[in-house]
């Protein structure tokens, strides 16, 4: 077989919040300690959570989507920053919000893309405006695990992701599911 | 920094099953689904599930995890394109009430490193699988799975569809290579 090997690798065509880019992913050894759930409110108002992850090569991201929960309610956000915490994408783009739609399915958007990243660290981030909105997420277990995988948060004081997070400790054990893809006319 | 050109993500040796971390397998670790014997429930729904390969693999047939306690049936497993065609399958082989992984071959396939998706179906509802289940379909739609649910053909159609899933159980099965057994 005519093949070198050293250094080529397999985009996916995505990854997510628990695939195998995040921290949360890499963690093989050890689960979150809870149950993937639809039925957990938003911990917070505008609250934000940024999930870092590593891309081993460049990614044109073309859509991204994520899992409404029993409960829809108001708008998200969801977006990609630096590891300083300058922010690179989000969805909302400071006039066409992104309204939770649709209860118990997955949904998608292409609003701002492509979002062209190179290899190297990120944060992703998801904020919703309101605490009664339900996303598909880990929501229960011991608060240390997910602190172990880097998960950082923050109270954003209105809608729409910041132009420069301030990242601050994990006050609840939570991970949203989310996914981005280089497949724009797909949503699973 | 060091002129390392390698970043470590190779795909696995010998089987790959949907727990590997190139497909499913640190979702599967994360959703902490119930995992267990249960029957099929729903003849000749296939499930797609994706994978990628970092380096080309040999391909030499697919497998699926069984228990006993069901009743007859038939499996096929597959491995298809990332634009939905079919590249190999093992065509129908019989379930088995026990224990095991069971197997069936194909005709050596190489698999160049790409995006791939394994695909499973049984012909009958009967058949005693492991499998995952978190109640919730979209635990594997999150994660790029496709299903096919109505359809009335047995075996693995030539194209796959690209319909949502909207079963919550996930069987574990995978396809296999090298050494040509399992």
């Amino acid at each position: 077989m005519d093949y070198s090997g050293a250094g080529e690798l397999t985009m996916p065509w995505l990854f997510s919040s628990v695939g195998r880019f995040s921290s949360v992913g890499k963690m093989t050894g050890q689960s979150l300690g809870s149950t993937y759930t639809n039925a957990t409110n938003w911990p917070s108002g505008n609250r934000a959570f940024f999930i870092p992850f590593y891309l081993p090569a460049p990614y044109n991201v073309r859509k991204v989507w994520w899992h409404n929960g029993s409960v829809v309610s108001g708008n998200l956000d969801v977006g990609i920053y630096a590891p300083d915490g300058t922010r690179l994408y989000r969805l909302y783009d400071g006039v066409t919000s992104i309204a939770q739609t649709g209860t118990n399915t997955v949904q998608g958007s292409v609003q701002g893309m492509p979002w062209w990243l190179d290899e190297g660290d990120y944060y992703m981030a998801f904020q919703l405006d309101n605490g009664t909105g339900r996303i598909g997420c880990n929501s229960t277990g011991t608060i240390s695990v997910f602190k172990a995988a880097g998960l950082l948060s923050q109270n954003v004081g209105s809608y729409g992701l910041p132009a420069t997070a301030t990242f601050v400790t994990l006050a609840n054990a939570f991970l949203p599911w989310f996914a981005f893809s280089d497949s724009p006319n797909r949503t699973p | 920094m060091s002129d390392w050109e390698s970043n470590g993500l190779i795909t696995p040796a010998g089987t790959i099953a949907i727990t590997d971390d190139c497909s499913l397998g640190p979702a599967l670790m994360m959703c902490q689904a119930t995992f267990g014997l249960a029957v099929v429930g729903t003849a000749k729904r296939i499930i797609f599930v994706p994978f990628t390969l970092d380096r080309p693999y040999v391909s030499k047939g697919g497998w699926t995890a069984c228990g006993a306690g069901g009743s007859a049936g038939n499996f096929d497993v597959g491995v298809y394109d990332e634009f939905g065609n079919k590249l190999a399958s093992t065509g129908s082989f019989a379930y088995a009430s026990a224990d095991n992984a069971i197997s069936a071959s194909w005709a050596a396939t190489e698999l160049a490193p790409g995006r791939y998706f394994m695909a499973q179906e049984a012909d009958g509802t009967g058949p005693g699988i492991m499998r995952w289940d978190t109640s919730l379909s979209e635990t594997w739609r999150i994660n790029g799975c496709f299903e096919y649910s109505d359809v009335l053909t047995f075996p693995l159609p030539a194209t796959m569809s690209f319909t949502s899933v909207s079963h919550s159980q996930m069987p574990f099965f995978g396809i296999y290579g090298k050494a040509g057994v399992m």
